[in-house]
């Protein structure tokens, strides 16, 4: 008995042990010492996927993002305070979202949170931030607000939107496939969520209004792996037919892989979440297939050059390529300091008046937030390569402001 | 816009499909026959296999190699995951199927943290089209067809015919009467869980190149893989009947409909099936014929551990 005693004495001081050099270790780790900033440093918060489906953009991300914050504090930081950049993962998970949001918004004290992710993770994560009244900017592009068939939980004072929405994406790009180069019949697929049926449904009118007809449309499980069975559908098409392939992430690579297999041709196919990342992961099977988006990565406008050239510098030898799902986040950053700066404030009333006041120079050009919180931005329909990037630039529409999203009520 | 319920592609698909629904399942069926555990490490596994594939395809290697190099890995890292982890847990499934759980969720960690989060490029050993007469299907699915094949008679061929596929099923039959005729029941459980793990990392290889690769990709494969093993239950005739049948069944609905009703599929078949056949397709075959996984005396769920001092 003397022995089963000792034994046991000897495993829980063995486990008390443990447990402290875990915690020890634990709380060496954190970046993070807790709810204050250290003086003279003000926090802004990001909420992406670092792990998860989504986490293929994290490693252009996660430069652009440092990039930014170095920049303005080399440039004397905001308002007197450098900046400090706090990154927290959601796994692509809206619950993890909203946990890492609150731990941002209300203990951390974060002065400005945005979000590179997808929209139910940005949904899950604003209500924090709205609580917290901090402004809250949305960087990549998205659905689209109620008044033009988006998502209403967006309309809040405190929210800004610096991609593009279905309305200065789709028009322009459509009305010139359809009436100059001649695609009247259309087919339309997608994955099954709000951002591709709401950009469908653009498409869809779009397409009707300039005097093409829509066929059918059908969407898919983001996690469907297996296209066979859509890939011989579409073949049965009529002749001509143009396919929308608004699927995302794995499953649009899966698409192209299959439906090339299968000998179909890219030369009436568009997709609008194909970038560069996904494209060079289809290794050609998207070759010469369309596409329209705000930004390229071998872009060769003045804003893209040189921010090539500083993130060259900066990275050397391991820049991983920027893409339209990872840029926004350097905007972003800069949108929000030139605005504090102006406002000579963190206040949340403050800084919204300053935001529509302020303009910044970044890889797509001159952006500015308009009074309705999104900014006017490039369309560009172009056509794929045959490695990771677009070559075939068809037709730059120009600047193309959105029409308003949310009621003005919302922004008051 | 359909106008026919069926044409010789989509025949073909789902066939193609069918097969490549008997490899994804091939590993795990081989592991829950002797251990009674799904191993829910099962989807990262394929994944490490496709990784196998895309280091081959960033090498310049011929495509082909990635199939043995898939198999190799799976079987190496079967063998470590064994002696390290699940040989320990061994007579405690609950904490088996968490333990994998985990391992799974750690494989997909360190996969993104040696080879990157980003999709990578995996080409395939097979391009083009064979014509077959009365049509023109892609080669490499059919390839799948021929391997699948390949597969299901390897797999009865060991497990009935050799003295290797004899232990084993000794072991599953009764593990203490066959210790004590003098077989290693340890040893047959680490070659099973290796052979699981290998064929885990073959099914990864072969779906790379029709697929994208990054360290969450074997989650989607997964749950369908677990459904056809569940219906099998026991036997290697029967997951093939189980795969064929609801893989071609999946294919077949969402071409008649959409990808949204054709997903869900698999799980109402094997709901049905599970109702109606308690034992699954197993029971269907006949006694002595069938290459037995598992003894059909009845289902053995696994029992919670019991609260003993040990």
């Amino acid at each position: 008995m003397g022995a089963l005693r000792e034994r046991s004495r000897r495993l829980w001081a063995a486990a008390i042990v443990v447990f402290v050099a875990a915690a020890a270790a634990v709380a060496a780790a954190a970046p993070y010492a807790g709810a204050a900033a250290r003086a003279g440093t003000v926090k802004i918060g990001l909420i992406t996927s670092v792990t998860g489906p989504a986490s293929v953009y994290y490693p252009s991300i996660k430069q652009v993002t440092q990039m930014a914050v170095d920049e303005i504090n080399a440039s004397g930081g905001v308002n007197g305070d450098k900046v400090q950049l706090v990154t927290a993962d959601s796994n692509t998970t809206p619950a993890q979202a909203a946990t890492q949001s609150r731990r941002l918004a209300l203990s951390e004290g974060v002065k400005m949170e945005f979000v590179e992710d997808i929209v139910a993770d940005r949904d899950a994560a604003l209500p924090f931030a709205t609580q917290a009244n901090i402004p809250f900017i949305y960087a990549w592009s998205y659905e689209g607000g109620p008044l033009q068939s988006g998502t209403d939980t967006v309309c809040h004072k405190n929210f800004w939107a610096t991609g593009q929405v279905p309305n200065n994406l789709v028009p322009k790009p459509i009305q010139y496939l359809v009436q100059t180069k001649g695609w009247k019949q259309w087919y339309l697929i997608g994955s099954d969520y709000k951002w591709p049926r709401t950009m469908n449904k653009h498409i869809s009118v779009a397409i009707t209004q300039n005097g093409g007809k829509v066929l059918g449309q059908e969407y898919a499980p983001l996690t469907q792996t297996d296209f066979s069975s859509i890939v011989t559908k579409l073949k049965a098409l009529p002749k001509g037919s143009a396919i929308v392939v608004n699927l995302v992430g794995g499953s649009l690579i899966n698409f192209f892989k299959q439906w090339h297999a299968a000998g179909g041709s890219n030369d009436r196919v568009i997709a609008f979440a194909m970038d560069e990342q996904t494209l060079g992961a289809a290794g050609g099977a998207a070759a010469g297939a369309w596409g329209a988006y705000d930004y390229y990565a071998n872009g060769k406008t003045p804003g893209n050059t040189a921010f090539l050239k500083k993130l060259k510098a900066k990275y050397d030898g391991h820049v991983a390529v920027p893409t339209s799902l990872s840029e926004e986040g350097y905007e972003a950053i800069w949108l929000w300091a030139l605005a504090a700066r102006k406002a000579g404030s963190f206040d949340l009333d403050k800084v919204n008046a300053a935001m529509t006041k302020v303009k910044f120079f970044g890889p797509r050009g001159w952006v500015q937030f308009l009074p309705n919180h999104h900014i006017a931005l490039p369309d560009i329909l172009a056509r794929a390569g045959n490695g990771s990037y677009y070559t075939d630039f068809v037709k730059n529409f120009g600047v193309i402001a959105p029409a308003d999203q949310c009621p003005a009520s919302a922004w008051a | 816009m359909l106008a026919v319920v069926i044409n010789a592609d989509q025949a073909l698909n789902m066939l193609s499909q069918g097969a490549l629904l008997f490899i994804l399942a091939s590993g795990l069926a081989v592991i829950f026959g002797l251990m009674n555990i799904i191993n829910f490490a099962h989807g990262s596994l394929i994944m490490v296999g496709a990784y196998a594939g895309a280091e081959v395809a960033a090498h310049h290697l011929s495509s082909w190699l990635a199939i043995p190099i898939g198999f190799a890995v799976g079987v190496a890292l079967g063998f470590v995951v064994e002696v390290v982890l699940i040989r320990r847990l061994y007579g405690r499934p609950w904490d088996t199927i968490l333990a994998t759980i985990g391992l799974g969720l750690i494989l997909i960690a360190v996969v993104s943290i040696v080879f990157g989060r980003e999709n990578k490029y995996v080409g395939t050993p097979l391009s083009g089209e064979w014509n077959l007469g009365f049509d023109r299907y892609s080669s490499y699915r059919l390839f799948l067809v021929i391997f699948a094949a390949a597969l299901f008679a390897s797999l009865w061929f060991v497990t009935n015919k050799t003295r290797l596929g004899l232990v084993a099923r000794a072991v599953i039959a009764n593990e203490t009467l066959a210790a004590t005729h003098g077989i290693d029941s340890r040893a047959v459980r680490r070659w099973t869980f290796m052979v699981g793990a290998g064929l885990a990392g073959v099914a990864g290889a072969l779906v790379a190149p029709i697929g994208s690769v990054q360290p969450n990709m074997g989650q989607d494969y997964l749950v369908d893989a677990f459904m056809v093993v569940m219906v099998a239950y026991s036997s290697v005739g029967g997951l093939l009947l189980a795969a064929l049948l609801f893989g071609a069944a999946e294919s077949w609905v969402t071409f008649l409909t959409t990808p949204i009703v054709g997903s869900v599929t698999i799980i109402v078949l094997t709901a049905i099936t599970l109702r109606v056949l308690p034992q699954g397709f197993s029971a269907l075959a006949l006694p002595g014929r069938d290459g037995a996984l598992r003894p059909r005396s009845g289902r053995d769920l696994p029992t919670p551990p019991e609260d003993a001092v040990r």
